[in-house]
């Protein structure tokens, strides 16, 4: 998992059926030190983020299964999630 | 697999159940490996601020790791410490700065 920043969210009412009822946000990648290290990447989010937020985010293949619920063999077209919203760290 | 070191631990009360009673720590890949950005990863080995470590990037090897008695748990993450590391010795190699 990464660090980032939520910089907003995106709504979407016509989108693939398997994607209904998930919150969309842009979230940026961010270090320990809250600076940008890379482009802007819209990912889903089941924890409840707000803007300003530092989250821990997760790419690939396993942002599928941070979708509640979901099994490990699974066709959610979906390549980065949002984890979990991180209170402190050190 | 990287080598990175420790640098603190991840406190996040508002995540996802699978990563619940997860110790996340944050680690600095070691110059030459994912250009040195910092990565969440889950702690297997008890390690902590300060341990150089080796830390195994698969999500297939991470559920593995994690839940041992039931692997094909739905695990939302890739990162995971499998190692302390003792010591390390280069010969004539090259890494990136």
């Amino acid at each position: 998992m990464q660090l980032g920043i939520v910089k907003g969210s995106v709504v979407a009412s016509q989108k693939i059926a398997t994607l209904c009822g998930m919150a969309l946000k842009v979230v940026e990648p961010c270090d320990d030190s809250r600076k940008s290290t890379g482009d802007a990447i819209v990912m889903i989010d089941h924890i409840g983020a707000r803007n300003g937020d530092l989250v821990m985010w997760v790419g690939k293949r396993e942002a599928s299964l941070a979708i509640p619920g979901a099994p490990l063999a699974n066709n959610y077209p979906v390549d980065a999630a949002i984890t979990g919203i991180v209170d402190d760290i050190g | 697999m990287i080598l990175g070191k420790v640098i603190s631990r991840v406190v996040s009360s508002a995540k996802l159940r699978a990563l619940a009673e997860r110790q996340l720590l944050l680690v600095k890949p070691e110059p030459g490996f994912l250009d040195g950005q910092p990565v969440i990863a889950i702690d297997t080995v008890q390690a902590g601020p300060g341990d150089l470590v080796l830390v195994m990037q698969e999500g297939t090897g991470a559920r593995q790791c994690v839940n041992p008695d039931n692997p094909s748990a739905p695990l939302p993450a890739q990162m995971v410490i499998v190692g302390v590391v003792d010591s390390v010795s280069l010969v004539d190699c090259r890494v990136r700065e």
